[in-house]
């Protein structure tokens, strides 16, 4: 699969980067499956960057599948809508798997929901339009997308309405759909894009109507061939541009992204649209073209439920709040030799062991990994190899800063730019001696971060 | 021409005033600690090098020297053994005023030299420089790119140095060593890698 | 396996915090390591790695270093076996080198893991598999006659002032192989230099050893006087270029085939554990300042300065060292550009050095010692480049 990449600037690959052993196979070709709703879900009122909500229901107040349960002022922040018709119950706390508490409203599920084949035609399925002719403005979407509680379901969730929006001060060219994937195991998008293609190029439509974007591109990874012919044969007729990027990890981050379609160069500290792009996950456009063509808010959405610890690899659309374990008892529990549960992917997710736990909007899978995978050996001294320094995707010098961190060095962090670390983990996945990078770093941005306030 | 270069290259590799006659140890192990420190202080090594060697000369060749006072109608006098003081005088005038001149324009480097730029002065690779001038009868010419290639030699070194003590800031060096130690070994060490260049013949 | 698991089992008590040989914890972890992989597990993200881990790397480099020794042990006892009229059938000859080289490796290794144990013992730090690479480097750059008391001297040096004084393995500023090799030759340079000590002349046949035939390539170089041609006189003597290239000649243990050096060479980059910019910067040292020489050239020069580049590359210790010490990663620089730099700056001393230092005949691991002595500043000048230049990001 060649890099296709027709009028775009691109080289369709960015420098540095690691190559980690993808392992989508386990959960690649698995069709969406829809789980049916538990007895319960709780809904943290926390789920996007930014804001978080407050609740606008009274406890045992009765709700209704799509009701808005909690909303907030702010602008950078996203509703949050009940997934489930029922009761809502006393407010609680959680802790999610990022290690942030939060509130939480738990609603208890009655009667009949809507559930299989039916929801599934709800969200994704049926007649998808691909033209639209002048009949949204593009306020009109964003308010919608903003009604909708959107966010990005790529993992960072920051709310879409932002970014879906037209920008008067910072024009907006181009549109880009990402659909890579890097992350090892996961395969939601890649799902989504073979089963939902429909509501992809719809909502990519949308987007671009919303933002004043002339070009469109939805941007997959080429180890994913059959997601780029299902999208090809989806935007027949359109004018969205498919691009096959070189398979990397992280293509799918914002800023490399755009170095690889656009060959511009985004600065730290600067968002997409300065540079005049916008970037949004393929999960995400699916869920706002149903929040503008269908008012459907977001309260599904896809999870891969994959690696080797897992019984039964699956691809889940679940509701929004699902407890953990409910979708892990559902694809048959884990295996023997299960180490390490992780909310996302191997790289850059989050180790939990409390499965009572909800999954939220930004939840992109579960990977269960054995122990074999996450064997390793003893940190030893650092021997200036520079294989971090090679992989950085940022630029960074991963080594030194992780000195500077160990010994509480805040000048010699904040001078080699320990903040512009996106924390992808590279360098730590590619470290010999075994040394914990990402945590060091980490440690050390908390460390610049408080010392800049004093 | 190629002798004056020939001198040049002798005195910043094959005889480097610090790495392979061991002097102005004292503010090279005091001021190596940080790298933007150690480039000031070596310019300033280097401007006072190149400008006390070839007065001194002067002083020396005119003044001091057997003979030297036969302009003035005393062939027969012979005041080298005043050439230390004299040196020295001339060494702590220069100091003085290149401690103004700093002061003046980069007041960030003033004070990061701190007590170590009057202390150029009793600088031993100054005064040794102006010595070995005497010892290698060099002419004027020579002994002013004498003068400057000890000085870039010197802040060759302390330069390198400060380079290498930023690299080993977080290393686990044994209590005792910390600090001084260490710096002595490497300097240690770093002369044995300028041997190099001993046995060069230029 | 598994009894071998019991037993470290069952001496662990032995070993930890309140056991009575707690100091040797950790000659107890890096003996349990060497039987079985460590399993501890990631408690924190990325929760998969890469498989390259610190046994793998330095195995690679050991793995590098075969060519080499191997070579190294047939040459000592080819050269050996030639000096003392011995047959030179292949068995005898190899038995004649290994007990020349064997011992020396042995006392290597033993002497450097007293030290290397003590210091960990004492300081608490880990054992590091760095020190078989070092062990096993160190005799390859010696003659064949050094004494075992020398080596043993030179190791220590190499070790301890190389460096445990600074930490430990990752904290030194120079190769400790180099550092204890450069010891000795200031220390003994008879038995380091001259004409004599490049042939081993074997423990039970004591005759004089020839001196014409025992000398170096680099050391018939330095015969040629002015309006010679170096390579007619080595061509005289049977040196070829195949002959160089090949080794077979004598020399430093490890160092007289370039064929072997390149075969390591070659494994350690497709490994990723050299760096390919470090070799390619070094040969284009050596080729582009012997090109310059060749300028200069002419009947009344040094007849050095008229030998074609290639000649600098396969003779003497180059190739050893350019393929196994300048890569070193604890005392190379670490950025990439400067890598070039580094590398090219050890060509070229490497080629002033033989050609107008004749008091050392071998450059190279003088030149590599001194460039170990800029790299710190060199990564310091190319961060500081790239941190005024960067557009923070990609």
């Amino acid at each position: 699969m060649g890099i296709r990449l027709k009028k775009l600037k691109g080289k369709g690959t960015f420098q540095r980067g690691v190559h980690p052993p993808g392992r989508k196979e386990i959960s690649a070709d698995k069709k969406i499956e829809i789980m049916p709703a538990p007895g319960k879900v709780i809904l943290p009122l926390l789920q996007n960057i930014g804001a978080p909500c407050k609740s606008i229901v009274k406890p045992k107040q009765v709700v209704e599948l799509g009701e808005k349960i909690a909303d907030s002022k702010e602008f950078i922040s996203a509703a949050i809508h009940s997934p489930i018709s029922g009761t809502v119950l006393k407010e609680t706390t959680v802790t999610l798997p990022n290690g942030r508490h939060v509130p939480a409203l738990p609603i208890r599920g009655e009667g009949t929901q809507l559930d299989g084949q039916n929801l599934w035609d709800r969200l994704y399925g049926g007649e998808w339009p691909k033209k639209f002719d002048g009949k949204f403005s593009p306020t009109e979407i964003s308010d919608k997308i903003n009604e909708g509680g959107l966010v990005g379901l790529g993992g960072a969730a920051f709310p879409t309405h932002v970014k879906i929006a037209p920008n008067p001060k910072k024009q907006v060219d181009t549109l880009l759909i990402n659909g890579c994937e890097c992350e090892p195991y996961l395969t939601t998008d890649y799902r989504l894009m073979v089963e939902a293609s429909e509501a992809i190029i719809s909502g990519s439509i949308l987007g671009g109507i919303a933002t004043g974007a002339k070009d469109i591109v939805i941007c997959i990874e080429d180890n994913k061939p059959e997601a780029i012919q299902t999208m090809q044969k989806a935007a027949e007729g359109t004018d969205i541009q498919i691009a096959a990027l070189k398979t990397k990890y992280p293509q799918g981050s914002e800023r490399h992204l755009i170095k690889a379609v656009l060959d511009r160069i985004m600065p730290l500290g600067q968002l997409p649209a300065d540079v005049g792009v916008a970037v949004s996950n393929v999960g995400t456009i699916a869920a706002a073209a149903g929040a503008v063509l269908r008012d459907t808010p977001l309260t599904h959405r896809v999870v891969s439920v994959t690696g080797g610890g897992i019984k039964n690899p699956k691809n889940l659309l679940v509701l929004i709040g699902t407890p953990y374990g409910d979708i892990i008892e559902y694809c048959g529990g884990l295996t023997e030799d299960a180490a390490v549960v992780t909310s996302g992917g191997p790289m850059m997710g989050f180790a939990f062991t409390d499965f009572t736990m909800p999954i939220t909007k930004g939840t992109s899978g579960i990977t269960v990994l054995t122990k074999k995978d996450t064997k390793k050996a003893k940190e030893t001294a650092c021997i200036r190899c520079g294989l971090c320094v090679d992989v950085c995707p940022v630029n960074l010098i991963p080594t030194r800063l992780a000195t500077a961190a160990r010994h509480r060095d805040s000048d010699l962090a904040e001078k080699y730019n320990i903040t512009a670390c996106m924390e992808c983990g590279c360098c730590a996945y590619t470290c010999p001696a075994n040394i914990p990078l990402v945590q060091l770093i980490r440690m050390g941005k908390v460390m610049v971060i408080a010392n800049r306030k004093n | 021409m190629g002798d004056l270069s020939n001198i040049f290259l002798n005195s910043v590799f094959v005889g480097n005033i610090l790495l392979a006659y061991f002097l102005g140890m004292c503010s090279f192990v005091a001021v190596s600690k940080n790298i933007d420190t150690a480039i000031g202080l070596g310019f300033a090594v280097i401007f006072v090098l190149t400008i006390t060697t070839p007065v001194n000369w002067l002083i020396y060749h005119f003044l001091l020297a057997p003979g030297a006072l036969s302009w003035a109608g005393f062939p027969d006098m012979d005041l080298s053994y005043l050439k230390l003081v004299m040196f020295i005088v001339v060494i702590a005038t220069m100091v003085q005023v290149i401690e103004m001149m700093i002061d003046r324009f980069s007041a960030a480097l003033y004070s990061s030299l701190g007590v170590f730029l009057p202390l150029i002065a009793v600088n031993c690779a100054i005064l040794g420089t102006s010595l070995f001038m005497v010892e290698r009868n060099h002419t004027f010419l020579e002994s002013t790119v004498f003068g400057f290639g000890s000085g870039v030699g010197w802040m060759l070194a302390i330069v390198l140095m400060a380079a290498i003590r930023m690299k080993l800031r977080y290393a686990d060096v044994p209590k005792g060593l910390e600090g001084y130690g260490i710096t002595m070994i490497v300097t240690g060490l770093m002369a044995m890698a300028f041997m190099l260049f001993s046995g060069i013949t230029l | 396996m598994k009894m071998i698991q019991k037993i470290f089992d069952s001496q662990r008590k032995h070993f930890e915090e309140k056991g009575k040989f707690r100091m040797l914890h950790p000659l107890f972890e890096a003996t349990e390591t060497f039987f079985f992989f460590p399993g501890i597990l990631i408690k924190n993200s990325p929760f998969v790695r890469d498989n390259l881990d610190m046994k793998r790397f330095m195995s690679f480099v050991i793995l590098a270093l075969i060519p080499p020794s191997v070579f190294g042990i047939y040459n000592t006892g080819w050269q050996s076996c030639k000096a003392t009229g011995m047959s030179l059938d292949f068995s005898t000859v190899f038995f004649q080198g290994a007990l020349i080289v064997l011992p020396l490796v042995m006392v290597s290794y033993a002497v450097g893991f007293f030290w290397e144990i003590l210091f960990a013992s004492l300081r608490k730090h880990p054992i590091s598999e760095g020190f078989l690479v070092t062990g096993l480097l160190f005799p390859l750059t010696l003659p064949p006659s050094v004494p075992l008391w020398q080596a043993a001297v030179g190791i220590s040096f190499g070790v301890v002032i190389g460096k445990e004084v600074f930490g430990g393995t990752g904290r030194n500023i120079f190769n400790p192989a180099l550092t204890g090799r450069a010891f000795l030759f200031f220390a003994y340079p008879t038995k380091m230099s001259g004409d004599s000590v490049w042939v081993a002349a074997g423990s039970f046949a004591k005759e004089a050893v020839d001196a014409v035939s025992s000398a170096t390539p680099l050391a018939f170089s330095n015969l040629a006087v002015a309006g010679d041609n170096i390579e007619s006189v080595l061509e005289k003597v049977g040196f070829t270029v195949t002959k160089l290239f090949l080794g077979g000649y004598p020399g430093s243990i490890g160092g007289t085939s370039a064929l072997c050096c390149l075969v390591g060479a070659i494994i350690l980059v497709l490994a990723g554990v050299a760096s390919y910019r470090i070799i390619a910067g070094g040969i284009l040292g050596v080729y582009i300042t012997g090109l310059v020489l060749n300028l200069f050239a002419g009947p009344q020069a040094n007849p050095w300065m008229a030998l074609p580049p290639f000649y600098h590359l396969i003779m003497g210790g180059f190739a050893f060292g350019i393929a196994y010490m300048a890569t070193d990663p604890v005392s190379a620089p670490g950025m990439d550009h400067v890598k070039w730099i580094y590398g090219f700056a050890i060509g070229t001393l490497t080629v002033l050095i033989r050609v107008f230092n004749p008091a050392y005949p071998e450059g190279v691991m003088m030149a590599i010692l001194f460039m170990n002595l800029f790299s710190p500043l060199l990564d310091h000048i190319e961060i500081k480049f790239k941190l005024k230049n960067r557009i923070l990001n990609v």
